[in-house]
């Protein structure tokens, strides 16, 4: 992995690779999948409401595979938990939220 | 952005792009493979199902009212609904379909659908029972592991293509790169590189279409807020993004007009193009109605027309023949991958195209093991032995799979049983213990393996081709004779052009093979004079 380095340990550079992977496959795609709901709720008010949650269930693989490629390329692991691991953390708790009250009124 | 950073970003997509390919790139070749074979998956059924070649002229389709009392005998007048789908051109039957008054789902019940009559049970999934749906959820249906699995490896198909484009540096010279002579790293790199830049649009398209498709089960969540105030979000969705109609039974018992007159009703209206499908809910009551889609075999889009009718009095209830532009760009997406549209030069394109995308995986694999096959003997790295039988079975040993797959068709006699086991699914175990046989041969002679491999394919194709003759009478001459036997013919030429290629490569690996153990013999004689 590039974001290593040849005084790293090898147990250490694994266990980074380890942590990357799972940020960019789980951690984005909740962060995705979160961001499509939302993003089509804000669409729904621009066009007829079927028609702005086919566009983002469209989009959403868009999305997931700009925040992959941003995973890998990214050298900075911690700022990857921070977007990957408290973004998809904020983004899904806001979905629920919002799901709450829009089930509730 | 500095030369540093895009040094950077060029070995972490590289990093990325070799990775994600050897841990994944064996499950994008059987993706790919069984999707080649789809294009063609009706040909495939009519070459697996001998009894479905019927030779099938659209003036003489059956009635649907002369058809209807036998019909109903036959599945009872007690069921929810019913469906029939129509014959086109590269499906000469009629397969009809019900929900009993339990819910349970049954069919297919396959029809001639000149005289209506019914076919003999198909006993094989076919082409478009084993091959198509192994494309998309490979025949793992606990939890929809397989349709997970398939969309991880979507994912990491469109992140490879990406990443493969980063780490170009002269993408326009490798368009018109073939070292063929040069050394089998460099020769495979490019051939890599010439099949993964031509084909790039149609595998970039073809893999985020795969994904759409399959929207609503990796992405179930997206229509959870906008629908926040229904049960079922996702339902709720389809019904109103289809503008779709629903009424329940009534309870009552009612008559059912003239299907034939609905069916011209439908076809005027859509010009002629044709029935897909008909569906009858609610059938015996007075509430029933009835529901007509178009033919799309002359537009890309599925599902384009759809219209309701009252089942007692045959007035159409509701028409929807455009719906609204996003949905209107989602089913021409999905009608792009299904490719169900009539259109023969496309067709072949796309099986070309599928033809190259498997090239493009089995030459990255190539390309990993040559380049890396003596620093991992020097090394005494378990890498590239593992890796090279991997490949193997993946590449070969799925052709010789399949093949046998076909085989196993043309042998086994119908009513076939084995332990409990119908003649369907001796034909699907065949394949898997097949495949799995070409892994354990692959990493058991890893010398020799690609050789071997080569002749079984040769020899099972050739197999395939005679047996196909042998059992049905519907040899070359005869295929080609005749139009309704086309999709025959044309299974057995393809066999024939694979067997063919597959002995060339076989022999040339023997050649090549002979050539290296001459020199490593020559190397050890004159080692032992200087001794």
């Amino acid at each position: 992995m590039p974001t290593g380095g040849r005084r790293m340990g090898a147990a250490r550079q694994w266990a980074a690779i380890g942590q990357r992977l799972v940020l960019a496959v789980v951690g984005g795609y909740f962060l995705s999948a979160a961001a499509a709901a939302l993003l089509a709720l804000g669409l729904s008010r621009i066009m007829p409401r079927s028609e702005a949650v086919m566009l983002m269930a469209m989009c959403v693989f868009v999305i997931y595979l700009v925040v992959l490629l941003w995973a890998f390329a990214e050298r900075r692991l911690l700022w990857l938990w921070a977007v990957l691991g408290g973004g998809a953390g904020a983004a899904q708790l806001l979905a629920f939220l919002a799901r709450r009250v829009l089930s509730g009124a | 952005m500095g030369r540093g950073l895009g040094r950077g970003l060029r070995a972490a997509m590289t990093w990325l792009h070799t990775w994600a390919g050897v841990v994944l790139g064996a499950l994008l070749f059987a993706i790919f493979w069984m999707g080649t074979l789809s294009v063609f998956d009706r040909q495939i059924d009519r070459w697996m199902m001998p009894d479905t070649r019927i030779a099938l002229s659209p003036s003489h389709i059956m009635s649907l009212d002369g058809l209807l009392p036998r019909l109903q005998d036959q599945i009872g007048r007690d069921v929810k609904t019913w469906w029939l789908n129509f014959p086109e051109p590269r499906t000469p039957i009629a397969d009809l379909w019900y929900r009993d008054a339990s819910g349970t789902y049954h069919g297919p019940l396959l029809l001639n659908p000149v005289t209506g009559q019914q076919l003999p049970e198909r006993q094989t999934l076919g082409g478009s029972g084993f091959i198509f749906p192994f494309h998309f959820n490979l025949h793992l249906r606990w939890f929809d592991l397989g349709y997970w699995l398939v969309g991880l490896a979507g994912m990491a198909m469109m992140a490879l293509l990406v990443s493969g484009v980063i780490i170009h540096r002269k993408i326009f010279v490798d368009f018109f790169t073939f070292r063929r002579a040069r050394k089998l790293p460099r020769s495979s790199l490019d051939l890599h590189n010439l099949t993964g830049v031509i084909a790039l649009p149609f595998h970039f398209v073809i893999t985020v279409s795969g994904l759409i498709i399959f929207t609503d089960i990796y992405f179930p969540a997206t229509p959870g807020l906008v629908y926040a105030e229904t049960d079922n979000p996702g339902q709720a969705l389809h019904h109103e993004a289809q503008e779709g109609f629903s009424r329940p039974a009534l309870g009552r018992r009612g008559g059912l007009a003239s299907l034939d007159r609905m069916i011209d009703a439908a076809n005027g209206r859509w010009n002629g193009a044709g029935i897909r499908s008909l569906q009858v809910f609610h059938p015996g009551d007075a509430n029933s109605y009835v529901r007509i889609d178009r033919s799309n075999l002359d537009a890309i889009p599925r599902h384009l027309g759809v219209i309701y009718f009252d089942g007692p009095s045959g007035a159409i209830l509701h028409a929807t023949d455009t719906p609204r532009p996003v949905k209107t760009v989602e089913r021409f997406i999905v009608g792009l991958h299904f490719i169900q549209f009539e259109h023969w030069p496309l067709r072949w394109i796309y099986f070309v195209l599928g033809v190259s995308g498997c090239v493009m995986i089995a030459t990255g694999y190539i390309y990993w093991l040559e380049s890396r096959r003596k620093r991992h003997a020097a090394q005494g790295l378990a890498g590239v032995r593992i890796v090279e039988g991997l490949t193997v079975g993946t590449v070969t040993g799925i052709v010789i799979a399949t093949l046998a797959f076909f085989v196993a068709n043309r042998l086994l006699p119908p009513g076939a049983s084995f332990a409990g086991y119908g003649r369907a699914a001796i034909e699907v175990w065949t394949f898997y213990l097949v495949w799995l046989a070409t892994f354990a041969h692959a990493w058991a002679r890893p010398g020799r393996a690609w050789r071997d491999q080569c002749r079984a394919i040769a020899g099972l194709a050739a197999l395939a081709v005679a047996l196909n003759a042998a059992t049905t009478g519907d040899h070359l001459i005869r295929s080609l004779a005749h139009r309704h036997l086309w999709p025959v013919a044309g299974m057995d030429l393809l066999l024939l052009v694979g067997a063919v290629i597959a002995a060339m490569t076989a022999w040339r690996l023997q050649r090549r093979g002979a050539v290296s153990a001459g020199r490593t013999a020559r190397n050890g004689l004159e080692l032992a004079e200087r001794r």
